[in-house]
């Protein structure tokens, strides 16, 4: 089976096979570079052409519909080969002179040189074309770019399919015409320039002058379209260079993806430069080595593929080709339609791992200090010391840890603060994760490890949780609650703004000015105990209020452009002398245990519980009982 | 010496007189041209034929008209201009001449 093309050729239409057609098509050419320098060689092309045209139509009938390669053949062996029948009129050129200097001024070409070759004659062809006297060169060039991740391998059989091989003396004639040099490229312009020129003229002398007026235009319009064919052919090959390089360089990038490319680049706290590699981000999306290496493939065949197509229509604008390598062009698209197929394909066996949602709910009954009065304090823990995420990328809401070869996924988690209805103070700690069935999806929640530590008055949490490095990422997330019954007071640290979520209070403070502040639950949400920072005074007015809460007294004063604000805490301040006065007393029975050390029955007090008592004593002492703000506010 | 050479060259050299003289006696196209000269074994391939009626063409010699063919495309019909004629003329004679003058010299070596 073979395509056929169906080709006018002076005036005949044939259906013609396309390898016939080809042939033929060279043949031509070769006449046409033949007699380049002859007078009138248009004529003497159509007259060939012509008569071509009438000897394969008498080889074809009503049987015989299309020509084939046999035909072109038998008809070319009969009009000969241009050799043979050269006109060596002394006036033109002789073709024996020709021959010892090759005068193609145009129509070098690439071709692979059969005869200067060591694997596939290309490094000697592509040095033929940009006139280097030796190929070594560019065989070490070669060979050293195949240790950059085989981009040389890869370009070398490119360019051996799409570069013909020089089969016929004129083709090596072509092979080695006139370099490509920055002269030459000189002389073609001007050669254009000089066609332009004479088409102007042309059109000058052949119009008599009434057809001169009337013509103008179209003789604009020829002139205008020259000038922008010569244009584009150069500019042509300024954009085939910048195609073919764009080609190139965005392929060796893409190879090099499963050789570690940065995909995050960003500075770590202390200004250290860190990297995420995109292979693990891919690695914990997908993972497996076997889903790995199908989704390397699927890459390099959907977005490989076009760049090598932008590489070669690019090589294709910078060099001149004669023949288009058949079939290519179709198994290329094949591939990159499988390539689409496959990552489609990919992207739902992936997809369908999120498809169900699993949590794993525990709750903790948290052994605070039975005295509501004491606040709670909330603060974070360390746990992760010095190996804590130090990339900010947020990559799936998550921190990827760049420090070591660790591929562990660090999360934040989320706290919520709500009313307990019964019971006492609980954290609810709810791992949420992903899989394709709702069990799995549970199980993979349990695995999230997260963490925190609850002592009588305080509780830390962990600021990350972790997912185990052999677990994929799947919208693994960690939901905290804690439910504080009526009464209780909480205090947020500083850092707590890291891990708050939206705690909703009496006030409708945002979470940013809610921490370093102390909260108590009332029956209708966390009201603040110490917000009067936030207290927005008017304008003009003189302030001057004193509002009492239980046993707070909040103390507003405006003077000019100053405000000033007091409070006191009458209960803190009796509790701090309370306590002042337990500490003096437990230092007073040391003391007295010193001196009666020898009386065993008196030894009342073991040193574990002095210790903790002298802490929680030195505890209370720090907090401020009166704080003074001044805030200066426009106007 | 190529003989193959030689005997190609002796007959380009007379293939310009010889088409001349076949445009002559009638209009004719192409391939009528190449059936004559084929048929006198004056040329082996039909290439030759067509860079030289472009360069008579060129010269004045001959000229052609165009016309309709009931099998294909127009075709072209060449036929002799004046200077055609008077050029082909005195290519009769010089051709007599050196007829004689070869006829001649050839047998008087033979002979001896």
């Amino acid at each position: 089976m073979n395509k056929t093309i169906t080709s006018n050729i002076a005036g005949y239409v044939f259906h013609i096979d396309e390898n016939a057609f080809d042939k033929l098509d060279a043949y031509l050419n070769t006449i046409r570079s033949y007699f380049k320098d002859s007078q009138g060689k248009d004529e003497i092309i159509a007259d060939i052409e012509a008569r071509l045209a009438e000897m394969l139509h008498e080889r074809i009938g009503d049987m015989k519909q299309v020509v084939t390669l046999e035909d072109v053949n038998q008809v070319i062996l009969i009009m000969g080969q241009p050799e043979a029948f050269i006109d060596d009129d002394p006036e033109s050129a002789s073709w024996t002179e020709q021959k010892s200097q090759p005068r193609n001024t145009e129509s070098k070409r690439l071709f692979r040189d059969p005869d200067n070759k060591v694997v596939g004659g290309v490094c000697s062809g592509v040095s033929s074309y940009l006139g280097i006297e030796d190929p070594i060169w560019l065989r070490l060039a070669l060979v050293v770019s195949i240790f950059v991740f085989g981009s040389g391998f890869m370009l070398y059989v490119i360019l051996w399919i799409i570069m013909p091989e020089a089969k016929t003396t004129a083709d090596k004639l072509q092979m080695r015409g006139e370099s490509v040099t920055v002269s030459n490229i000189e002389k073609r312009v001007n050669e254009e320039l000089e066609t332009v020129k004479n088409k102007w003229n042309d059109l000058n002398g052949n119009s008599g002058p009434a057809r001169k007026v009337g013509n103008f235009f179209h003789r604009m319009i020829t002139l205008i379209g020259s000038l922008f064919m010569m244009f584009i052919k150069f500019f042509g090959k300024i954009i085939g260079f910048a195609f073919l390089m764009a080609g190139i360089i965005g392929f060796v990038g893409l190879m090099s993806i499963p050789f570690g490319v940065p995909a995050i680049i960003s500075f770590t706290n202390d200004g250290m430069l860190s990297t995420v590699e995109a292979q693990d981000i891919l690695n914990n999306l997908v993972g497996g080595t076997g889903m790995m290496i199908w989704i390397y493939v699927a890459g390099i065949l959907v977005w490989g593929i076009p760049l090598l197509a932008l590489a070669y229509i690019g090589l294709r604008l910078l060099v001149n080709f004669r023949s288009r390598p058949k079939g290519i062009g179709l198994a290329f698209t094949s591939l990159w339609i499988i390539g689409l197929v496959l990552s489609f394909s990919l992207a739902m066996i992936v997809m369908s791992d999120f498809s169900s949602e699993g949590n794993d709910t525990e709750t903790v009954e948290l052994e605070l200090n039975s005295d509501p009065s004491q606040t709670i304090h909330l603060a974070l823990n360390h746990e992760l010391g010095d190996d804590e995420p130090n990339v900010e990328a947020n990559i799936f809401n998550l921190d990827l840890l760049a420090a070591g070869n660790s591929n562990k996924l660090y999360g934040k988690p989320e706290l919520n603060i709500n009313m307990a209805k019964s019971g006492g103070p609980k954290l609810i700690v709810k791992r949420l994760a992903r899989a394709k069935k709702k069990q799995d999806a549970m199980e993979r929640a349990s695995k999230i490890d997260y963490g925190f530590i609850s002592t009588d008055t305080s509780i830390l949490f962990n600021s990350y949780f972790e997912i185990p490095e052999d677990e994929l990422w799947r919208t693994q997330d960690v939901e905290l609650e804690l439910l504080i019954p009526v009464g209780y007071t909480i205090y947020l640290s500083d850092e707590m703004m890291r891990i708050i979520y939206h705690i909703d209070n009496t006030t409708n403070t945002y979470d940013g000015d809610m921490v370093e502040r102390r909260w108590i639950m009332t029956p209708k949400g966390l009201a603040c105990v110490d917000c009067n920072g936030l207290a927005q005074p008017k304008k003009s007015s003189n302030i001057d209020v004193d509002i009492d809460v239980d046993d707070v007294t909040i103390k507003i004063k405006s003077k000019g452009k100053q405000l000033d604000l007091e409070m006191e805490q009458k209960r803190l301040e009796k509790e701090m002398e309370e306590r002042k006065q337990e500490l003096k007393k437990i230092q007073q029975q040391l003391e007295n245990e010193e001196e009666t050390s020898a009386d065993d029955e008196a030894f009342t007090y073991p040193n574990e519980i002095i210790l903790k008592r002298v802490v929680n004593a030195t505890y209370w002492v720090t907090p401020t009982i009166q704080r003074s703000v001044s805030i200066a506010y426009p106007g | 010496m190529n003989i193959e050479r030689v005997k190609s060259q002796m007959r380009k050299g007379v293939l310009e007189y010889c088409i001349l003289s076949i445009i002559s006696k009638d209009e004719v196209y192409a391939s009528d041209i190449l059936q004559t000269l084929k048929d006198a074994k004056l040329i082996v391939v039909e290439g030759t034929l067509y860079p030289l009626l472009t360069r008579l063409k060129n010269d004045g010699l001959l000229n052609y008209r165009w016309e309709e063919s009931t099998s294909g495309p127009p075709r072209k019909y060449y036929g002799l201009t004046e200077m055609g004629q008077k050029f082909l003329q005195e290519m009769d004679v010089t051709w007599q001449e050196l007829v004689t003058s070869v006829n001649h010299t050839t047998s008087k070596t033979k002979n001896q």
